[in-house]
Parts: structure tokens; C-alpha cells; sequence
């Protein structure tokens, strides 16, 4: 019964899954009109975005759709008329000083007119709650961190509480040094201050959405500065965006079978076959940020 | 009810026509070195040249006209054993069968008779032992039990690392996998890396792709049930094995005098240890490991009857600053009685739970923590009824209780806690069976049956009422009714006909046919390519139809050279499946109550031919299998509608398996693997959105790619250790290398904006294993 265990030269493996970009040549579809509007309370241009689709692997960012006539009126019969001033597909609406295009849970319709087909849609202002703060530590609260490069590196967090008494739906926006963060695997995004599903009314932002502020992978170091912006969305736009984040980030052993985003915006004669992609949302944003020093 | 009446009518002619005076002998046929029961081992009567095989507790029953006969009794790999007996009164012998120490170098690849592939009715049906799968060339040189399978014809996999199996263009869910007759809902350890089963503790596996018999039921596609060995009941053994990924103990033992005996079996991963030196910072606590344990016992109470108790759990651990675990448990109480000498119940009582954890944070403070589990508990009568040489029947009733707890979450966030739990889920499934085993004359078998199955989806519960809308969209909530418990929400009933036919066309050739339909009323919830432990397993509600499955198969088999040296089949099948679940784009699947909303429902099929050439003998030996195949659905909304193949869908699938017994100490061997690349959904054009750049499929079409080719060499060397006079203990090295020529497969091609420059997109080969995996393990035993 007695047995010596026979030792072992261990070979330390460990799976080792990588990713290697590779070439792949790809059909390219029919051209369709892309609008981009994502509309806020700010002063300051607000614009409007038109493009045409091109070829996925078309490495240059699509090209302009001009000549289309934009607008948005909203449920009290204000009329905003975006132009393309510039002709280079961004059409713009200013406001007066003091003015703004946000008027809270007024309903909105967007119309755009584009070689002779109209397209509509619409979508509701929602407020945003206010930033109490944005700090900064050298570890984050979870305890994850640790330098790797010997400079003392630091982690952002906001601190905001969700609106109480209705269900909200935010984005958060995070600007390095006035840059947007934009990996869509960082996106983030809130149901009353929790991930989703509701119930969660008048919560503190939970942990995980105030760290996601600065990547892991991307800690802060001295002289950065960081802005963290939370947009008001709709529950629509809540959805559209977790569409976005799982299309480009449908990698690995879990993935999702592709599918192509929603799009709240419709051709309005229902037999006309020119389809059109993109996304219309208002809502209020609001803004705090902070330097590290 | 007709076709039931018409299965009496069939079966009444085995009742009449005893009237001969007739004696039976019966009993157990067991393993003279370690007791185990041999399942499978035939029982012929030379006389007459008829007989009989025991069934999976080992016991057979024979009963032919007065006289004096030769009974033979037959295992492949064991010594025949010849006697004489006169009958002229119900006979009970139980006989030892030693191994065959001749050839013990000899691999033995099937139990039971040589030429049982051949005689047997059962068709799509793979066996393998214990023996066979330690010899092919595994994974960080770990024996598995399902990547073994995956070498056979109809047997694929979606890629490296995914969960489960694909038995003939099915899902992953739609096998039902049983250890000693308890389902296993999840079947793998570290993702799809290895399975649950302890290969020390088992003693057969078998997986039935089609054929499908009427005492199984409750999946679709395919049957793997695996069985514990009983113990050794001579005397204490001791299995262990040190690896690089995890180590293995095993030990049994005979208790109560030699009337009974025990296995426990038990395996821990340490790749977390070991890797621990080499992590930093925070990582240092990271856990990331498996173990499980295996345990069996039986006592034979009298020759009339033995209980059996057995009992799985395993678990796998994750964490690093978050908690995430998932595991299995079941038990098993079985009771064999024999009532006079034709009739063997067995009564089982069995209890399954799998469950998860995902949690976050401190309790209380800002954290988050998600349950979820499925428990069941089942009862199963089942007679054997032997009432004359040619005719064997089969019937009884399984009932199981389950129990679904899809998802218990509670989070917290500045001292407000907020439960967004799912309310749990009751169903009660039943089986009720018959079928019949009939020789007609010497070179044909029949075997037909009949399943009833009967659903019931219980309360306490809500029935959720959705308004139609078009297909592919989000349904929207109607009303919905809440039932008390014990309540009846939805029940489904089904009638499931089992047919096989075999008929000899030569000595040594046999054609085979089979018709079966099976039904699921349970379904997994996921849409991933490779399943996730965190897939929820959903019952059949108002909204969610059982699926069922129709397959007809038609098979030819052959063997050749002498004693049977050869083996080979060809097999084509054809499968209609009904009510498959599919999901709408962007589907919302977890902890969402309005889950229904985002499901959809289509049909599939999937069709096929398999060719199987095997040489079962010989100091080199192994098998060539090749499966093409095709496996498609079509679901509104998905598609335009139109039929587009599987996720899993692989054209072409080749495995060659060689060994080679250089002598007595040192053996060679070698697998190769090919399969057509699965599908993939390539988008055309990209969408310019607030900074991303989103992939944009124009025609809506749905699996138009396919990933490049799959495809890997593996070797391994297995080397005794010199037995030595005065030591007890035997042992022997395996060393092993996995992708030989480091082929870097790909698991999925996907598409991405670059991180630099988010203009620009990229498609990235995503690869699981991309390198040469060389290991070596110790094994030894006393």
C-alpha cells in the first residue's frame, strides 16, 4: 500500500486561444443611406450625420450623403432645420444662446428627405441625472490594478444617482484628454443606474458602470484628464446600442450569430424598396470630468 | 390508441405458444478477475444455435424445451466457457468469464461477440470501452470519453472547446446523457476542454444515434449512456494517474464479504496552482480549476436481489475578483429483483441538479450574485421479460419531477438592494413503454416499441400570452394568467413509434433499417456558437412546442477476413425535426421574464451518410470514419425565410485513428482529423454610427461564409513500466502531443474596427488551440 509518488517534469501549458487578422474578400451590397442623429440639450452646433454605406473593409470613412433636406419638429410644432453647410454631409441646427433643441418627454420626429424618398423617425427627450463628482484612486474599489510599467497609474469612478421615478435608460460617454473612448467593447450603458432589467429605480450607479469609466487596460496617468458625459436615451436606444456593442465585439468562444442592427428609421411610402439604416435619439446629457494631478 | 392495440396484436403471439414444456436458466455473468457485471456477453445453446445476451445489470435468462444441452458463453477478450447441463428444472447459474490472457496486447475494441455489430439489431450505435479510448491520443494526454466520440461517423463537434456534441446535424441539447441513468445536463469540465465523466469509474459507453429503443426517451437526437463500474468485489484496487492539467485517484474494494463492493473515483485540476508563480498582482488569486467525484456501491442482497447506489458531483471554479462556478450532482438508488426466472425489474430512483453562480462585490454592499439551476427527480420501473429464446420484451414507466430555477439575481448598489429573480418553473414528464425483441427464423430480428409520452407544465407558474407579429420581431406581451400550484398550465401528449428491422444477407454482412420518433420537452436557451455554462434549460410552455424528430436510417454491414479482423458499415439517415427553437436578432436570453417575446420557432433537417471501416485486431489496428452530411433549418424571420445550414453544419467529416502494439511494453498511437470549415455570417457593408463602424449584412442572409477547414494531427506513446519481482504496483507513462504540425484552426472568423484606427475594419481569425501541446502523465495501479 505504501507508494513513493513518482514526480514530475511539468510542462506549464496553458490554452493558449489567439486571434490573428486575416484577409477576407467580401461581397459588397447595395448602397443605402445612413443617418446618424444622436441629438443632445447642449449649446453649440448640434448635427446630423449623413453617409452613404460603402464595402465593410472600405477603409475610409464612408462617403457624404448631400443634397438631402433635414429636419426635426417636435409634438408642440417647433421646427428645426438642419443644413448641410459645409456640403459634407453634416447638417446643423444652432441654437440662440440660452435656447436648446431638449424640451424633457417632448416627442420628436425626424424627417429626412433624400433623392425623393422621405424617411421618418422619432423618439422621446429623456432627462439626465447630475454628476456628483468624478475621482480618481490608485486601485480601483474591485481591487483589480497593479502597474505594470513602474509608473503610478490611477483609476477613475463617477458618482451620480439615477433619476427616481421613472425608468431611465443612459449612456455613458467617456472622454481621455478629449478623446472619446472609442472601443465599442468599453460602451456603456445603464437601466437606472444597474446594467438591466429594471428595478433598480434611484440607485447609486453600481460599481461596475462607475469604474467602466476608465478601461483596465487604460489606466490614467498624471496630466490626463478624463470627461465622463451621461446621455439620456431612449429604451429603444438602450436596446439599438447593446445591439451595436454585440455586433462589433461578436468575437470568441461565446459569439452570437451576426445580425444586422435595428433602425428606428423608416422609409414613409411602405412599397418604396429603398431602404435606409441608422438611428434618431434626443436627450439631455450631462457632463463632470477631472485632471489628475 | 389504435397503434397501441396493434402492438398487442403483435406481441400476443409471443404470450401463446409456451405451452411446450419449457425450463429456463438464468443469472449473472460477471468478471472472474474484478466481479463487474459484462454487459453484453451472450449466452449461446449449441444445440439449438440460439441464445440470448445479458443486459446492461449483466443478467440474462434463457428458456428452451427440456433436454441436455451445451451452453457457450461468450465475451470478446474473455475465455469462452463451455458446459454441459441437463435441464429438467429452472436452472440459476451465475458464471465467471476470465479475461483472455493470451492476447492480452490484442486491443479489444467492442465487447461482446466478435460478429455482434453484425447479428445485433441495433444499428447507429457506437460502443466503445474504456480500453479503446485510453489508447487514442488526447488532449494534454487526458483520456476523454467525448472527445472520443467525436472521432466516430455521425459524431462532430462546432469547434475546439465548445460544450457537448452534434450527433447527426443535432444540438448540443438534444442528447441525452445519462451516468448510470441519472441526466447529465451539462457535460463538460473547463468549457468543452474535457468532459464530466471520470474515465477510471467508467465501464461502458454507448451512444445511440438512431434505432433509438422505447425505453429511452426525453431528447431528439441521440442517447450517450454511460455506465459506472460496480467496484471490484475480489479485492482492493488502486487506479491513480498524475497529469499535467489535473490528477485522478481512484479505489474500490469488495465490502460485506465479497457480497458487495464500492468505487470512489476522483479527479481536481491544478492549473491555478501551477500557474500561480507566474501571475501578477491581482491575479495571483485567481482560481481556476475543476474536480469531481464519482462514486458507486452495490450489495447483493440475495440471488434474487442487488442494490446499487451511485452518485456523481463535480464542480468548476472560477474567480478573480468575481465568483463563477457551475456543476453537476446526481444520485442514483437502484434496485434488480428477479421474479421466478424470465422477468427482471429494475426500479431506479433518480435525483439530478445542475447548477450556477455568478456573483460580484461584497454582499450587502455593491455586489451582484445570479443563480440559476435545474433540479429533477425520477422514478423508473423497468421489466425485462424473457419469455422464450426469441423473443425479448421490454417495458415500464419513467416519471421525473423537475424543478427550474432560471434565475435567482439580486443586486445592491449603495446600500439599496434590488431581486430581479425569475419565478421558478414546475413540469412533470412521464414515459410509458413496450417493445419487443423478436428473432423470425434465423437471419431475421425485429425490434419495435411504442413510447407514450405524456407533459404537464405545472404551477405554481404565469402563462404568458404574446400577440403574433411578424416574423423575426420582438413579440409583445398580450395578457397573462397566473396558476396556483399543482395547477395544469399546458399539458402535450405524444405517441412515439420505435422500429428496427435486421436481416443476415450473408454470413458475415447484415442489412439494417430503423425508423424512430422522439420527442423533447426540454429545451437549452442559447445562441451562442459554442453553448455557455450559463445557458438557462427552459421547459415546453404554452408558447414553446415540444420538439420531435422523425429519422429513418438504413444500414449495411460486413466484416471481413478471419475472425471477423475487419469491420465495416455504411449508414445513411434522414431527419425531420419540428418546433426548433431559434431567436430573434439581438435576442435577449438571460434573466429576461419576457423570454418567450424573443424566441421563434422552425423546422430542420438533416441527412447523411456514414462509412466506417474498422480493424478490430491485430497488433496494428484502428478505424477510418467518414460522415458527409448536411444539417439546415428554416425559420420565419431568419434568413428571408429561406432554409440556411446550421451553425454546426459540416460537410465533410474524417477521422483516422491508428494504433500500433510495437510489444509488450510499447505501443504508438495516432489520430487525424478533417471537416469541412462550419458556416459564418459575413457582413457586407458597414454602417457609420457615433464613432463605430458597424458590419451590415444587406440581403439579411444568415450563415453565406464558411470558416476555412478543419483539421490537426495528434500522437501519443503509451510505455508499460518493466514489471519487477516483489513489486505490487504496475505502471506506465503516456506521452503525448496534440497538433502535431501546429495548425492554427479557426473556431469562428469575426469583424472588428481596429482599436487604433476605428476607421478601419478588420476580419480576425479567432483560433482556440494555436499550438503544439506536448504533455506527459503517469498512471499507475495496485
Amino acid at each position: 500500500m505504501k507508494n513513493n509518488l513518482v514526480l514530475l517534469i511539468l510542462f506549464v501549458i496553458f490554452f493558449t486561444s489567439c486571434e490573428k487578422v486575416i484577409v477576407v474578400k467580401l461581397d459588397e451590397g447595395a448602397t443605402q443611406l445612413a443617418i446618424d442623429a444622436f441629438l443632445n440639450n447642449k449649446q453649440g452646433a448640434q448635427k446630423i450625420r449623413l453617409t452613404k454605406t460603402s464595402g465593410y473593409f472600405n477603409n475610409a470613412p464612408s462617403p457624404a450623403a448631400t443634397g438631402a433636406s433635414v429636419k426635426i419638429t417636435d409634438n408642440e410644432g417647433r421646427v428645426y432645420n438642419f443644413t448641410d453647410v459645409n456640403n459634407n454631409g453634416d447638417y446643423v441646427w444652432t441654437p440662440f444662446p440660452g435656447d436648446t433643441l431638449v424640451r424633457y418627454f417632448n416627442s420628436y420626429t425626424l424627417s429626412v428627405t433624400y433623392s425623393g424618398e422621405e424617411f421618418q423617425g422619432s423618439s422621446i427627450a429623456y432627462p439626465s441625472p447630475f454628476i456628483d463628482s468624478v475621482r480618481y484612486t490608485t486601485k480601483q474599489e474591485s481591487g483589480s490594478g497593479g502597474s505594470t510599467t513602474g509608473e503610478q497609474e490611477y483609476f477613475a469612478s463617477f458618482f451620480a444617482y439615477d433619476i427616481s421615478g421613472i425608468t431611465n435608460f443612459y449612456w455613458i460617454k467617456t472622454y481621455k484628454n478629449g478623446l472619446f473612448y472609442s472601443n465599442p467593447g468599453n460602451m456603456n450603458l445603464s437601466q437606472d443606474g444597474a446594467f438591466a432589467g429594471g428595478g433598480s429605480d434611484g440607485f447609486l450607479f453600481i460599481r461596475p458602470i462607475r469604474e467602466a469609466i476608465t478601461p483596465r487596460d487604460k489606466p490614467l496617468v498624471i496630466g490626463d484628464s478624463i470627461n465622463v458625459d451621461i446621455y439620456a436615451i431612449t429604451p429603444e436606444t438602450f436596446f439599438y446600442l447593446n445591439e451595436v456593442r454585440q455586433q462589433t465585439t461578436n468575437g470568441g468562444l461565446f459569439a452570437t450569430p451576426p445580425a444586422n442592427v435595428s433602425c428606428n428609421i423608416k422609409n414613409v411610402n411602405p412599397n418604396s424598396i429603398t431602404k435606409v439604416v441608422g438611428w434618431f435619439n434626443i436627450g439631455a446629457l450631462s457632463s463632470n470630468g477631472i485632471k489628475v494631478k | 390508441m389504435r397503434k397501441i392495440s396493434l402492438l398487442f396484436c403483435f406481441l400476443l403471439p409471443v404470450f401463446i405458444g409456451i405451452a411446450q414444456e419449457k425450463y429456463t436458466i438464468s443469472g449473472y455473468l460477471k468478471d472472474a478477475k474484478n466481479g463487474e457485471m459484462l454487459i453484453g456477453a451472450t449466452v449461446l445453446v449449441k444445440e439449438l444455435g440460439t441464445g440470448t445476451t445479458a443486459n446492461v445489470y449483466g443478467f440474462y435468462s434463457v428458456s428452451v424445451a427440456k433436454g441436455n444441452y451445451t451452453i457457450v458463453l461468450n465475451y470478446i477478450g474473455y475465455q469462452p466457457i463451455t458446459k454441459e447441463i441437463i435441464l429438467n428444472e429452472n436452472l440459476k447459474l451465475d458464471f465467471e468469464l476470465s479475461e483472455n490472457t493470451q492476447n492480452l496486447e490484442e486491443v479489444i475494441v467492442s465487447s461482446e461477440r466478435s460478429d455482434a455489430n453484425i447479428k445485433n439489431v441495433e444499428m447507429s450505435v457506437i460502443k466503445l470501452d474504456i480500453k479503446t479510448i485510453q489508447k487514442i491520443p488526447a488532449l494534454l494526454g487526458e483520456v476523454d470519453l467525448v472527445r472520443s466520440i467525436q472521432l466516430l461517423p455521425g459524431v462532430s463537434t462546432v469547434g475546439e472547446g465548445a460544450s457537448g456534441f452534434n450527433v447527426r446535424g443535432g444540438g448540443v441539447d438534444q442528447n441525452l446523457i445519462l451516468l448510470d441513468e441519472a441526466p447529465v445536463f451539462n457535460s463538460s469540465h473547463l468549457f468543452g476542454f474535457f468532459s464530466v465523466f471520470n474515465p477510471d469509474a467508467v465501464k461502458d459507453v454507448k451512444l445511440i444515434k438512431g434505432g433509438i429503443p422505447a425505453e429511452y426517451g426525453g431528447r431528439v437526437s441521440s442517447i450517450l449512456d454511460v455506465r459506472m463500474k460496480d467496484g471490484n468485489s475480489k479485492k482492493l484496487e488502486v487506479n491513480a494517474g498524475i497529469g499535467l492539467i489535473f490528477s485522478r485517484l481512484s479505489i474500490e474494494a469488495p465490502i460485506f464479504k465479497g457480497k458487495g463492493s464500492f468505487i470512489i473515483a476522483g479527479r481536481r485540476s491544478y492549473i491555478d496552482v501551477l500557474a500561480k508563480p507566474f501571475l501578477k498582482g491581482d491575479l495571483k488569486e485567481a482560481k481556476f480549476n475543476f474536480y469531481d467525484l464519482t462514486a458507486k456501491a452495490n450489495y447483493t442482497v440475495n440471488n434474487k436481489n442487488k442494490i446499487f447506489l451511485s452518485g456523481y458531483l463535480g464542480r468548476d471554479v472560477f474567480g478573480a475578483g468575481f465568483k463563477f462556478n457551475w456543476g453537476n450532482a446526481t444520485g442514483t438508488f437502484r434496485w434488480s429483483h428477479v421474479f421466478g426466472d424470465k422477468l427482471f425489474l429494475n426500479t431506479s430512483l433518480i435525483y439530478s441538479n445542475y447548477d450556477y453562480l455568478l456573483a460580484f462585490g461584497e454582499k450587502g454592499k455593491d455586489s451582484f450574485e445570479w443563480k440559476s439551476k435545474i433540479i429533477s427527480y425520477s422514478v423508473k420501473p423497468e421489466f425485462s421479460y424473457f419469455p422464450n429464446t426469441k423473443n425479448t420484451i421490454k417495458f415500464g414507466l419513467q416519471s421525473t419531477y423537475y424543478n427550474f430555477v432560471p434565475g435567482n439575481a439580486i443586486a445592491s448598489s449603495g446600500g439599496k438592494t434590488n431581486n430581479f429573480s425569475l419565478d421558478d418553473k414546475y413540469t412533470l414528464e412521464s414515459g410509458l413503454y413496450i417493445s419487443n425483441e423478436q428473432k423470425v427464423g434465423a437471419l431475421l430480428i425485429f425490434q419495435y416499441g411504442l413510447r407514450f409520452s405524456a407533459y404537464h407544465y405545472l404551477g405554481k407558474g404565469t402563462e404568458y400570452i404574446y400577440r403574433d407579429t411578424i416574423a423575426g420581431f420582438r413579440k409583445e406581451l398580450a395578457s397573462i394568467n397566473a396558476y396556483e400550484s399543482g395547477e395544469i398550465i399546458k399539458p402535450y401528449y405524444n405517441i412515439e413509434p420505435r422500429f428496427s428491422v435486421k436481416l443476415d444477407v450473408a454470413e458475415r454482412s447484415s442489412i439494417k433499417a430503423s425508423y424512430n420518433r422522439t420527442t423533447q420537452y426540454l429545451h437549452l436557451i442559447s445562441n451562442t456558437t459554442a453553448s455557455t455554462p450559463l445557458d438557462v434549460w427552459t421547459p415546453s410552455t404554452n408558447n414553446i412546442k415540444p420538439q420531435l424528430c422523425d429519422q429513418i436510417a438504413l444500414g449495411y454491414f460486413q466484416n471481413f477476413e478471419k475472425n471477423d479482423m475487419y469491420e465495416s458499415s455504411v449508414e445513411v439517415y434522414y431527419k425531420m425535426l419540428q418546433n426548433q427553437i431559434d431567436y430573434i436578432n439581438n435576442a435577449n436570453l438571460l434573466l429576461n421574464e419576457y423570454l418567450e417575446g424573443d424566441l421563434i420557432s422552425g423546422k430542420g433537417r438533416a441527412y447523411g451518410a456514414e462509412f466506417y471501416l474498422r480493424k478490430v485486431k491485430g497488433k496494428f489496428n484502428g478505424w477510418l470514419s467518414y460522415t458527409l452530411g448536411r444539417t439546415e433549418r428554416q425559420v420565419n424571420g431568419i434568413n428571408l425565410n429561406k432554409w440556411f445550414p446550421n451553425r454546426f453544419d459540416k460537410l465533410h467529416n474524417v477521422s483516422l485513428v491508428a494504433n500500433y502494439d510495437l510489444n509488450k511494453r510499447l505501443s504508438f498511437s495516432g489520430n487525424f482529423v478533417f471537416a469541412t470549415g462550419t458556416p459564418a455570417t459575413f457582413p457586407t457593408n458597414r454602417i457609420e454610427i457615433q464613432g463605430y463602424t458597424i458590419p451590415h449584412n444587406t440581403e439579411e442572409k444568415r450563415n453565406n461564409y464558411r470558416i476555412p477547414a478543419y483539421h490537426r494531427l495528434d500522437l501519443s506513446a503509451t510505455l508499460q513500466l518493466k514489471k519487477k519481482e516483489g513489486r505490487k504496483w504496475e505502471g506506465f507513462w503516456v506521452f503525448s502531443v496534440y497538433n502535431v504540425y501546429n495548425r492554427q484552426n479557426a473556431f469562428s472568423i469575426f469583424f472588428r474596427q481596429n482599436t487604433d484606427n476605428p476607421v478601419n475594419t478588420e476580419a480576425v481569425r479567432y483560433t482556440i488551440i494555436g499550438t503544439v501541446i506536448p504533455a506527459v502523465s503517469f498512471n499507475f495501479k495496485f
